[in-house]
């Protein structure tokens, strides 16, 4: 039952103040806890029945996980709101695609709570700043015991609900490259009504010479069981002269290369068909913010 | 039966230090209806899509009944009682009567409450501002025309005493 005050499962709560002591505790608990950040999704999951912790480990005591450094890359602490992302100038500048991302998210009662960390481990396809995230080329770290790992997160996702993370392992880190000079992004959202989670998404990031699109990233979320990387489409404006007709070609590849789904939000067909639009604004607005 | 171990908490709410021993499955929302008597605090959906639980902690607008009181353990809790009272009632509160912004009152709390968030940073926010910023609360009798007159109005009349005093 949802509408409840009280969770109606036990649990056990712990608070580290390193991230050392955090993974301790996971280990002790033999995987059978689970991480909080701001837990908008773990509170709501377990709300529903749908995780049982033994206990939480509640992370946002933990200053060593709260930062954003630019360097001139990124480096964002797991703990990073959509609210700080929203409001840093740099980001909107730079990585526009991603500052686009945080301002769509549903409410400013959820930007405020929900972490970059948290919306990527929940590993939802629908996570807004997954697309902008990967059309960035971001990385990202992860520690178990006294093993760490860096991988890109491209790689990181790996069905709905499901990522590369074990039962045990903690997201540290977020690593974003430097965009190259002249590039510009574009994150577009469409949702039921302006708060909710994405039907579609797209972010586009793209690389200018002149009248050329150098360099081209292509992401979407909510057309498949993870965030897409739609390559296709990417080599339709690779290389070539930018032009209305190639960019009206890339929107058509993209429908034929997603695997959407019929849910509540939306159908199989209409995210489709809605898909060819909501590339085709991306790609325009990544152009021209590409100078 | 399992007992349920209690962790000891502490809330500054509406400027007052309390006191309370709390189980970890309870949320920011029981604690302060239950616990805490600020019945105020209102839930509506329960998972984050209403807003009608919204309360200040420190400062920015969060949803109670997606917060486990522990979570805001040794933080500052602003409540529609913290903001003003029928005795002295905040610029937010006169508006929204004045300008009809209330009808059947469940959602007018946390609406208050997210302008107060708004207004603290942002005191002469745009219609689109105001727009966004109560995006995630939900109204289902004013159509939020009148909300949003109310919280420009506010908003004007909180600048203006704030230039009378300078
Ligand atoms: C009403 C509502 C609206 C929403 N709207 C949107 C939206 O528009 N767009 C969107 O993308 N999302 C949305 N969400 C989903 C959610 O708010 C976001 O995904 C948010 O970023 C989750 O972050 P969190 O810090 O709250 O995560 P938590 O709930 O704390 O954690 C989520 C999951 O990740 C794990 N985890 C967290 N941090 C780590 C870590 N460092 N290492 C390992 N595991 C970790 C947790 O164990 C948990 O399983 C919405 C949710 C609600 C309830
Ligand atoms: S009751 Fe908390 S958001 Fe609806
Ligand atoms: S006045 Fe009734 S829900 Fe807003």
């Amino acid at each position: 039952m949802i509408n409840s005050h009280i969770l109606s499962q036990e649990f056990e709560f712990v608070e580290p103040h390193t991230i050392g002591e955090a993974v301790k505790w996971m280990a002790a608990y033999r995987g059978n806890a689970k991480f909080m950040a701001g837990g908008t999704d773990l509170l709501v999951r377990m709300k529903m029945g749908r995780a049982r912790p033994e206990a939480i480990i509640n992370l946002s005591k933990i200053p060593a996980l709260r930062y954003l450094i630019i360097e001139p890359g990124l480096r964002i602490g797991v703990l990073t709101t959509f609210r700080q992302i929203e409001r840093n100038g740099f980001i909107q500048k730079r990585y526009t695609a991603l500052h686009e991302a945080a301002k769509a998210v549903t409410s400013i009662q959820i930007k405020t709570m929900g972490t970059l960390g948290g919306n990527l481990c929940h590993g939802s396809p629908a996570a807004d700043s997954a697309p902008p995230l990967i059309a960035f080329g971001a990385e990202v770290r992860m520690i178990e015991g006294d093993k760490e790992r860096t991988i890109p997160l491209e790689a990181f996702f790996s069905g709905p609900g499901q990522t590369l993370l074990t039962r045990k392992e903690l997201m540290v880190e977020i690593q974003v490259p430097e965009p190259k000079a002249n590039t510009g992004s574009a994150f577009v959202k469409l949702g039921r009504v302006s708060a909710d989670l994405a039907k579609v998404s797209v972010a586009v990031v793209i690389e200018r010479e002149e009248d050329f699109c150098r360099d081209c990233k292509m992401v979407m979320g909510s057309v498949a069981e993870i965030p897409l990387r739609t390559k296709g489409a990417e080599r339709i404006l690779m290389g070539r002269k930018f032009k209305e007709d190639l960019v009206e070609k890339a929107s058509l590849q993209v429908s034929e290369e997603i695997k959407p789904i019929n849910d509540m939000r939306s159908t199989a067909w209409y995210r489709k068909e809605v898909s060819k639009i909501l590339v085709r604004d991306a790609i325009n607005l990544a152009w021209k913010r590409a100078v | 039966m399992k007992v349920s171990k209690t962790y000891p908490l502490k809330l500054n709410v509406n400027g007052e230090w309390k006191k309370a021993e709390v189980t970890p499955r309870e949320t920011l929302l029981h604690v302060m209806r239950e616990r805490l008597s600020h019945t105020e605090v209102k839930e509506g959906c329960g998972k984050g899509d209403c807003g009608a639980c919204a309360v200040l902690l420190d400062g920015k607008p969060v949803n109670a009944c997606l917060t486990l009181a522990l979570q805001a353990d040794g933080q500052r809790v602003v409540t529609l009682k913290g903001i003003g009272t029928p005795d002295k009632p905040h610029p937010l509160q006169e508006s929204f009567i004045k300008k009809g912004a209330i009808q059947c009152g469940f959602c007018s709390a946390g609406m208050i409450v997210t302008a107060k968030g708004l207004l603290d940073k942002n005191p002469k926010p745009s219609r689109e501002e105001i727009g966004k910023a109560i995006s995630g609360n939900l109204c289902r009798c004013t159509g939020y025309k009148k909300i949003i007159e109310a919280i420009e109005e506010a908003a004007l009349k909180l600048r203006r005493t704030k230039n009378d005093r300078r």
